[in-house]
């Protein structure tokens, strides 16, 4: 039969439709068809933390088709709109394609215009930049700030480069303006990152709880699933908390708007409802939990001289006290439905109903919570409260019971969580603070041992030696740190890959732009297009991107996903991985590696840091055959690979997966390389070629056997603690750092919208997805703006202590806040709403808290 | 050429009136309906009345979410014969 392409196409894409929506057509259409010249293959989404399999079909060289993958168990042929100009992020028409370094009369000058230059050139300057800063100012004179982006070999080789090239912890992913907060409270409440449980809960849960997540336009994949729950299971309920209406609130049976900041004061009330109708699963915190307390009165992650940080009794403190739960107890019994109905501004009825469901033993939670949770000055505490409800019932780690931190970024969990690239960790939940942690990852990287600078540069007690000349002295610093050494000129070199940082930190006028500008200082940004930070930069490198390399992500559910290179990069762009290893060509270990060092393993004297790090026997091990075959027959193309003359990629992998399966902290390991390119993922621990779907639980999770023998299946063991116990920690209400006064009368939330992703980097390019949505709006109550003589479409000042920008009033779309508080997206870099924020942090978490400040805004 | 498949999801109650409002709209046909869920195929020469149609849909009272199936897009629109096995 023939068929005109058009309709044949057509009929494609119907059948795809019907088949994922699972309704049967009037007249099916043939299945298996082949469209001859199309080169299909499988490619984890470029944009969130979900973790979509998405099918790219390749001719001439360009991605001409693409279409959720109905083999993958993630998204089950959904793509979000986002989904839809997946591939145009590579073609937008300002792609950068040549290196570019600021000059005036042939050379670098930090007041000059950029001009073009090779990379030899690039890295010849790098070099001589980065040497220099680390000689001078010690491990924290150079920084670089990667990404929730990064592949997770890109990741890898950065830390390495870092860690141990540089020997400087100076080493953050922007994934701590994103994920700090929830890694914090599962360090504390499980002693191991990352949830229990998997995206398998959408389908077996009862009731599903939105706090501070506004999954519709962020995670529209996972909200379809959830949909599709709430329409198709009878008694099944969706409860959304958030500061604004927000799409999600058409699905809600109880959509709550609490006032900023006292979800905290909610969550201790439930905890309190569930111990006063004595609902709590006594069996399950007998055997399961201990009962703490954290020191209260933390501060706001602010600089030392403000005076709210010098009011502070327990300024950045989080050392966890033993209680028992009489006193746990007591702790919430302040919590009263009337007192924190009265401090929330949510009816009685709303609260006892969200309660009732966590408390009625036969039904199934699952939590979720993403921005709202994790940027906050309390970030760590309100992620525990919720695990604190869970485990006062004992409703984690089964299918349905689900407390579920969800990522923003592709590979958060990927890279910048599981390899560690935060200045603190080490791969597979090590961290720079144990001795004997550094040394195992010396060992594995055949270093000599004290190469990773500790985080208070001791060994054994003995202050490590750095080519300073002086003690290497206390290395970690955080990214709203980075910034603040910018400024102040104790951090003078700055690489920042795979992210746009200078539009996504807080304090914009303050802080980050005159680091960025400080003459002292040299600031690389390594992009595909000319962003804020790239503009902002002195030295920018062209970066391929997604499909233009082979890849890994990581997602919110431990799965890890491959994909290969399917087309090529334009111009001379390169990926991070190449930029990342080709650097480490151009220094020496010789220029920043002390004689003490160097004399432990003199074979390293005078090598490159390409030679010790990556041409170390380990990563160069694999042979590269010229084209990457898949099992249908099918040829790519991996430039890396071949510019090496090794299977880089591989590599990398296969050395990183020797900390999961020989380091000190057990329940990482995922398997070997070539399984994940056959695969849609797999959620680790793999054990046996398997994957875990609900971790701590015997009989699911292969590891509890493993650690206690005699585990029965379904038993339960929280070994990421040595007792097998997980954490209640109380944590009170306090109030925000910059609450709304005569003045600033408005609360300022930021955050996203549906068609742009982030900084808009990549989804500004798309012409489509730009006229959609041009620019960021402020979103105000309509009794906000008759009170200010403002209305839909009114042109105003925002303004904050910090700064203002000039905006429009939108008062009729999807957003609608409450009195007293307006949100802004922060895609638009016309209008850069980080000029209003305040650099505040969750204490513990070092997290940003970008939704809340207090604002005010005038007619212009 | 630029053709895509989507699945819409609604409100069981408002699924007969999401169906007319989208069949009405430029180069949108709804082949297949059932319980809250509807396959659409859009099929335009122009990708920008495509994207601002997929962004519209988003907005018909009813609507609680929109996932895109499929896509195929080449540019000058050529139409070719392709064969098939029946």
């Amino acid at each position: 039969m023939t068929m005109n392409r058009r309709d044949f196409i057509k009929a494609q894409a119907v059948a795809a439709a019907a088949a994922t929506a699972d309704i049967s057509l009037p007249s099916a259409v043939p299945a298996q068809a082949q469209d001859a010249g199309v080169r299909w293959d499988k490619i984890a989404c470029r944009f969130c933390g979900t973790g979509c399999s998405v099918l790219v079909g390749v001719k001439d060289g360009r991605v001409v088709a693409t279409q959720g993958d109905p083999d993958a168990p993630v998204n089950k042929g959904l793509n979000c709109i986002k989904g839809y100009f997946l591939t145009k992020i590579m073609y937008g028409a300002d792609r950068l394609t040549k290196p570019l370094l600021r000059k005036k009369n042939g050379k670098f000058d930090k007041n000059g215009e950029f001009e073009e230059i090779s990379w030899d050139e690039a890295f010849k300057i790098m070099a001589e930049k980065f040497i220099e800063a680390r000689k001078k100012k010690g491990p924290k004179g150079i920084g670089m700030f990667g990404s929730g982006q990064w592949t997770i070999w890109e990741g890898y080789a950065a830390q390495k480069l870092m860690k141990a090239g540089f020997r400087s912890n100076s080493l953050e992913p922007n994934a701590r303006h994103c994920m700090a907060s929830a890694v914090g409270a599962f360090m504390r409440g499980f002693g191991i990152d990352e949830p229990a449980g998997c995206y398998d809960d959408m389908e077996a849960a009862d009731t599903f709880v939105l706090w501070g997540s506004n999954m519709a336009e962020m995670h529209p994949i996972l909200w379809s699933r959830i949909t599709n729950t709430r329409l198709t299971k009878p008694g099944a309920q969706v409860h959304v908390l958030s500061t604004f209406r927000h799409r999600c609130f058409e699905l809600a049976d109880n959509g709550i708007i609490f006032k900023p900041q006292t979800d905290l004061a909610i969550a201790n009330f439930i905890a309190n409802y569930i111990i006063q109708n004595k609902k709590y699963n006594k069996e399950f915190i007998d055997k399961h939990v201990n009962f703490n307390v954290t020191p209260t009165d933390i501060g706001y992650g602010l600089r030392a001289d403000d005076p709210r940080e010098k009011a502070a009794k327990n300024r950045a403190k989080g050392k966890l006290t033993k209680i028992s739960f009489e006193e746990y107890a007591k702790h919430v019994s302040k919590y009263t439905a009337d007192y924190v109905s009265e401090l929330s501004g949510v009816p009685k009825e709303q609260l006892i109903k969200l309660a009732e469901q966590y408390a009625d033993p036969n039904r199934k939670v699952a939590s979720y919570w993403t921005m709202g949770f994790n940027q906050h000055t309390r970030g760590v505490w309100v992620n525990g409260l919720v695990y604190n409800i869970h485990l006062l019932m004992g409703k984690i780690a089964e299918p349905g019971n689900s407390p579920f931190s969800l990522t923003g970024q592709p590979s958060a969990c990927g890279t910048a969580r599981e390899v560690g690239t935060f200045t603190h960790r080490l791969p597979a939940d090590l961290v720079v603070k144990k001795d004997e942690h550094c040394k195992f990852a010396e060992k594995i990287w055949k270093l000599p041992a004290g190469t990773i600078p500790r985080a208070n540069g001791k060994m054994d007690g003995k202050d490590q030696p750095d080519i300073t000349g002086k003690p290497m002295g206390k290395t970690l610093i955080h990214a709203v740190a980075m910034h603040r050494a910018l400024h102040d000129g104790v951090m003078n070199v700055f690489w920042v890959m795979c992210n746009n940082n200078l539009q996504a930190a807080a304090n914009f006028n303050k802080e980050s732009w005159p680091g960025w500008r400080n003459p002292e200082n040299f600031i690389i940004v390594s992009d595909p297009y000319p962003t804020v930070s790239a503009m902002g930069a002195d030295l920018v490198l062209p970066t391929a991107m997604w499909a233009e390399k082979e890849g890994a992500y990581g997602n919110s559910e431990r799965r890890t996903q491959f994909w290969r290179q399917q087309v090529k990069a334009p111009g001379e762009a390169r990926s991070d991985l190449w930029q990342i290893v080709e650097f480490s060509k151009y220094v020496k270990t010789d220029d920043v590696w002390p004689a003490e060092l160097l004399d432990q393993m003199p074979e390293y004297k005078g090598k490159t840091l390409y030679d010790v790090l990556y041409a170390n026997g380990q990563v160069n091990k694999f042979p590269f055959e010229g084209k990457i075959k898949d099992d249908r027959g099918n040829e790519y193309d991996n430039d890396e690979s071949a510019h090496f003359g090794f299977y880089i990629q591989k590599g990398l992998f296969e050395e990183y997966r020797r900390f999961q399966w020989e380091g000190p902290k057990t329940g990482h390991q995922m398997a070997p390389y070539d399984e994940y390119h056959k695969v849609r993922g797999l959620r680790w621990p793999v054990i046996d070629g398997k994957e875990t779907l609900w971790r701590f639980r015997a009989g699911y999770d292969p590891i509890v056997k493993q650690v206690k023998q005699d585990a029965k299946d379904g038993e339960v063991f929280f070994y990421g603690n040595k007792d097998g116990r997980a954490n209640i920690i109380f944590a009170p209400y306090e109030p925000a750092a910059e609450p709304p006064d005569d003045e600033y009368d408005l609360w300022l939330c930021t955050g996203r919208v549906l068609e742009h992703w982030h900084s808009g980097s990549m989804t500004r390019r798309v012409p489509e997805l730009y006229r959609a949505m041009p620019d960021a709006k402020v979103y105000m109550n309509k009794k906000d703006a008759k009170k200010r003589r403002l209305r839909n479409g009114s042109k105003v000042k925002v303004i904050t202590r910090r700064g203002e920008i000039v905006t429009r009033v939108e008062t009729r779309g999807r957003n609608v806040p409450q009195e007293g508080l307006v949100f802004i997206p922060w895609f638009d870099a016309g209008r850069l709403v980080n000029k209003l924020t305040l650099d505040q942090t969750d204490p513990l978490s070092k997290e940003t808290d970008y939704k809340k400040c207090a604002c005010k805004i005038v007619k212009v | 050429m630029s053709i895509c498949s989507l699945v819409v999801y609604t409100n069981p109650e408002s699924m007969e009136a999401v169906v007319a409002d989208i069949e009405k709209r430029e180069g949108c046909e709804a082949p297949a309906a059932e319980n809250g869920k509807i396959v659409v195929v859009i099929d335009t020469p122009s990708r920008d009345v495509m994207s601002q149609t997929i962004m519209d849909l988003n907005n018909i009272p009813g609507v609680i979410n929109v996932a895109l199936i499929y896509e195929y897009f080449e540019e000058g629109g050529r139409s070719e014969t392709v064969s098939q096995e029946a």
